[in-house]
């Protein structure tokens, strides 16, 4: 928890607001309504909506127009259930500027102090889902891609309609990912992470003819599309991230969004980002601290412990489908052959009992599949899903030690400039005193930030673990159960097809 | 069990010889009734303990036992097939080699990646393959017995002299494994025997009954050698997914202890379910093997013991007409024509006696073939609706008892 600072409230009054260069106008208007919903009865509470919505907004619907920062701007960033009445968040993300006009839409936007509760129960009387429809190739060639339809269906007012739908390819939902990712990572909120490229995937998409696709091809669509409809579904239930404006922009916005050259497959920027990725894992090795809160520590090694686990897991129930499948399949050839024998069998009832057993394996055949299928979407992918979503944990834990990192620098820095103050004043060098005072000021400055960062984001990084696990238990819960069911109907199946058989057996006269 | 084939190991044979021997009859019906009371595994071989009661005056005795290996099984079945006197029946087919090499090598393969795996998972492997080297002796016994079985109701096969030396003698019957000669010899045989398909290949059949019956079980015994093959690989691809349950069962145990206290309960309860599915899942894939794959795989056997007998029929034919050749030689060079009508007479009559046996042999064949795969359809849809039931039930209950759970916390 914050404790009782007081760097006040609103600095960043003037200096800046946040915003993609991207997003254009209008866009946000409906956005307008929200402060209403989002006004609490604390001081200097802090919105759980974020404030760059409503500055954007307010900047927007005052100013339309929008110029881009290129420094490294600070801000306050709302979103905070401390009960402090300051809520600073380095980002280092270009902001644009804010205006007075926005202020006042923020100072109405602040006032709310949120907390678990209240988000649960806005979560229950505002819903929100997302469903991924009609996979449609378009183009032939190397042009080719996939469009999905997006549609959505909410009772969020920040929202214009109720109902709507808008396409989208794949590229823009990595292009979303890569914004909110930049935008929340690093204030320690879990960006659930998009599904990976696939350069198979995308051959496939390339080369696949049209309507006459391979079954390989349909269900590498058909993945890819129940696992793009659970990112947004994860994303829409974080009561924050479904309202960032990217976010909405992406349910909401008509046109085609501005196609982004960084996330296409090929592109000098994705082999950068590759790089790094690969930078990035390199530090969390390297980047150590000394960890006094015992939760962080636990954490750390719970969720290592558990990527461990999950993956031997994954593994396993992958294998599983496989060998259902080539069960399946194995299932089919038998009863081709059964089909064969009961054709050359002279006794007429044990022919047709037979050719009754070469139905009956086929029709399994065709379950044994089903349950592969399930074993993948369900199980699989749960799974799958999950090892991603650890991975962005471990992310943010990493932005926490970076963080820290800053913060103790700078204590180090500001002592060094302390003492090269002090020894100014022994020395009696006036000339130099002022400049040195005003770099300790600097300098204690940056420690009060790197504090204050730090211990926001380990508030974050509590509460969005805390909501994480609650999701995640009910989501494991669910799918298990769901998965057994399916397993359930399978064996029904099964009964009612030897059951079917069984009399056909029985019928054979034995002459 | 399989690690200690070393020493000898008694292996319980219940229920599969039950039923087999409940296809024969009391002896008031049957004069000879023959079972496989013990089997036991000494290392590379099987010591079979052959039982039998009889009523026949031939034997000295009323009931004795003798103890056999396989060897001694085959060296049976070629002195049947070697008789011209039986040339006119379908000798049953010997019973297949006990082979566990198979199973010896899987274990040998579990041994070496022991440190790979929990303890668990360990014991679970290891007695899934020893359930399954349990049912492959039993299966071993169970052919060894149905061969004698054969015999013994067959009204003319089991007065053999050899039978009875096999059944009675109490010492080991002096053949153990091909020796050199021997081997060279069935080497010899086979070839003989291609030349003879191939000799025979082009032999008019004046029977229709044998031409129709010829082209029918060449045709039957490609089909039913492949579906059996086809039904094998069911079950050899139904054991991978039968041991991933084992690894996801033993994975989520592991997960659980990783868990969130809210979530572990619930996923011990399910690695239980994905360890109870496995055992219903090897039930399934086992009963299936014994019911459907292990017909076909005797019906393949029957089958060509039934292609043989008319391999033999045709060569007597062809004897036959060559006699018939010869007489028509010897009369034009008017020479030797009465023992050239001998010839033929003895011939003919010979080629006579054999249709007509062979024509009874394999009526008898088809209804044995009717009978065992009516038995094994309809024993096989019972049993892999009992498992699915019991699959069912299983997953309700455990489902049942996973809602409320999570619905509890």
């Amino acid at each position: 928890m914050a404790t009782e600072r007081e760097p006040p409230p609103l600095t960043l009054d003037g200096e800046a607001s946040k915003q993609d260069s991207d997003h254009e106008g209008d866009l946000f208007k409906s956005a307008l309504e929200d402060p209403v919903d989002s006004i609490g009865n604390s001081p200097f509470g802090n919105s759980p909506f974020g404030n760059e919505e409503e500055n954007t907004n307010g900047l927007n619907a005052d100013f339309g127009k929008i110029t881009l920062r290129n420094n490294e701007t600070r801000v306050r960033d709302v979103e905070n259930d401390a009960p402090s009445n300051t809520s600073s968040i380095i980002s280092r993300i270009n902001y644009l500027p804010d205006t007075s006009g926005g202020d006042g839409q923020m100072n109405n936007s602040y006032n709310r102090k949120s907390s678990m509760d209240e988000e649960e129960a806005e979560g229950e009387d505002k819903f929100i889902i997302v469903t991924v429809t009609e996979p449609q190739k378009v183009n032939e060639g190397i042009n080719a891609y996939v469009q999905y339809k997006v549609n959505t269906e909410t009772s969020l007012p920040i929202f214009k309609k109720r109902k709507f739908s808008v396409l989208r390819r794949f590229s823009d939902f990595l292009g979303l990912h890569e914004k909110l990712q930049e935008k929340h990572i690093h204030v320690g909120r879990l960006v659930p992470p998009a599904p990976e490229k696939s350069v198979s995937g995308m051959v496939k998409t390339k080369m696949g003819k049209g309507d006459t696709a391979g079954q390989e091809s349909n269900d590498f669509v058909e993945r890819r599309r129940a696992a793009l409809e659970r990112f947004l579904n994860r994303t829409a239930q974080h009561p924050v991230l479904r309202m960032d404006p990217d976010f909405r922009e992406f349910l909401e916005m008509d046109e085609a969004l501005p196609r982004s050259s960084n996330t296409s497959a090929f592109s000098g920027a994705g082999v950068m980002r590759l790089f790094n990725k690969v930078g990035e894992q390199v530090k969390n090795f390297t980047a150590k601290m000394d960890e006094k809160d015992q939760w962080f520590e636990d954490k750390t090694v719970q969720t290592e412990n558990m990527e461990v686990q999950l993956r031997k897991l994954h593994a396993s129930v992958e294998a599983l489908s496989h060998h259902r499948r080539d069960l399946a399949n194995s299932t089919g050839i038998f009863a081709k052959s059964a089909a064969m024998l009961a054709n050359c069998e002279e006794h007429t009832s044990l022919s047709r009992a037979l050719s009754q057993l070469a139905q009956t394996e086929e029709k399994i055949d065709l379950l044994y599949q089903e349950q592969a299928v399930t074993d993948y979407s369900l199980l699989a992918e749960l799974l799958r899903d999950y090892i991603g979503l650890l991975g962005t944990v471990k992310e943010v834990l990493h932005q926490r030690v970076k963080i820290f990192t800053n913060w103790t620098t700078a204590q180090t820095t500001l002592a060094k400039k302390r003492e090269t103050k002090v020894k100014l004043e022994l020395a009696s060098k006036h000339d130099k005193i002022q400049a040195a005072q005003d770099e300790v000021r600097e300098w204690e400055e940056k420690v009060e930030t790197g504090e204050r960062d730090f211990e926001q984001i380990s508030d974050m990084i509590k509460k969005e673990m805390d909501r994480f696990e609650r999701t995640r238990i009910k989501d494991f819960k669910e799918t298990l159960v769901k998965y057994l069911e399916a397993l359930m109907l399978h064996q029904q199946q099964l009964i009612k097809y030897w059951e079917a058989f069984l009399p056909e057996a029985r019928s054979i006269s034995a002459v | 069990m399989l690690e200690d084939s070393e020493s000898t190991t008694e292996i319980p044979i219940e229920n599969e010889i039950e039923k087999l021997r409940a296809e024969t009859v009391d002896l008031e019906d049957a004069p000879l009734i023959v079972d496989i009371s013990d089997a036991v595994s000494e290392r590379d071989k099987v010591k079979f303990t052959v039982h039998t009661r009889t009523t026949l005056p031939a034997f000295r005795k009323t009931e004795f036992s003798v103890v056999r290996e396989h060897e001694e099984f085959v060296w049976l079945h070629d002195r049947f097939v070697e008789n011209l006197d039986y040339a006119g029946h379908i000798i049953p087919p010997q019973p297949p080699f006990p082979d566990f090499e198979n199973s010896r090598r899987k274990l040998q393969q579990l041994g070496e990646s022991e440190g790979l795996m929990t303890k668990e998972e360990f014991a679970k492997f290891k007695q899934d393959l020893e359930a399954e080297y349990l049912a492959l002796f039993k299966k071993t016994v169970a052919m060894h017995e149905a061969f004698l079985i054969r015999l013994a109701s067959h009204a003319e096969l089991r007065n053999d002299m050899n039978f009875r030396v096999f059944l009675e003698y109490e010492q080991e019957i002096g053949i153990r494994g091909k020796n050199k000669k021997e081997m060279f010899d069935s080497i010899k045989k086979s070839l003989f025997k291609q030349a003879d398909d191939v000799l025979l290949a082009g032999q008019r059949d004046v029977d229709d009954f044998f031409e129709q019956q010829k082209g029918f079980l060449n045709e039957y015994h490609t089909h039913v050698k492949e579906a059996a093959r086809k039904s094998d690989g069911v079950v050899s691809d139904h054991k991978h997914v039968i041991n991933d349950h084992v690894k996801i069962s033993s994975y989520m145990t592991q997960l659980a202890t990783a868990e969130n206290p809210q979530l572990s309960k619930f996923l011990e309860n399910y690695a239980d379910i994905f360890e109870k599915s496995r055992k219903l899942e090897f039930k399934k894939a086992s009963d299936r093997d014994l019911k459907l794959t292990d017909t076909l795989l005797y019906y393949q056997r029957e089958t060509q013991a039934a292609k043989d007998l008319c391999l033999r029929r045709l060569r007597s034919l062809h004897d036959f007409e060559e006699a018939n050749k010869s007489l028509e030689k010897a009369r034009t060079k008017n020479k030797d024509v009465h023992q050239a009508d001998l010839h033929r007479q003895e011939c003919q009559a010979r080629f006579e006696k054999l249709s007509e046996l062979a024509k009874s042999e394999l009526k008898d064949y088809r209804g044995r073939r009717v009978v065992a795969f009516r038995k094994g359809l309809i024993e096989m849809a019972e049993l892999q609706l009992k498992h699915s039931k019991a699959h069912y039930q299983l997953l309700h209950t455990s489902l049942e008892a996973l809602r409320s759970e999570k619905n509890g916390v």
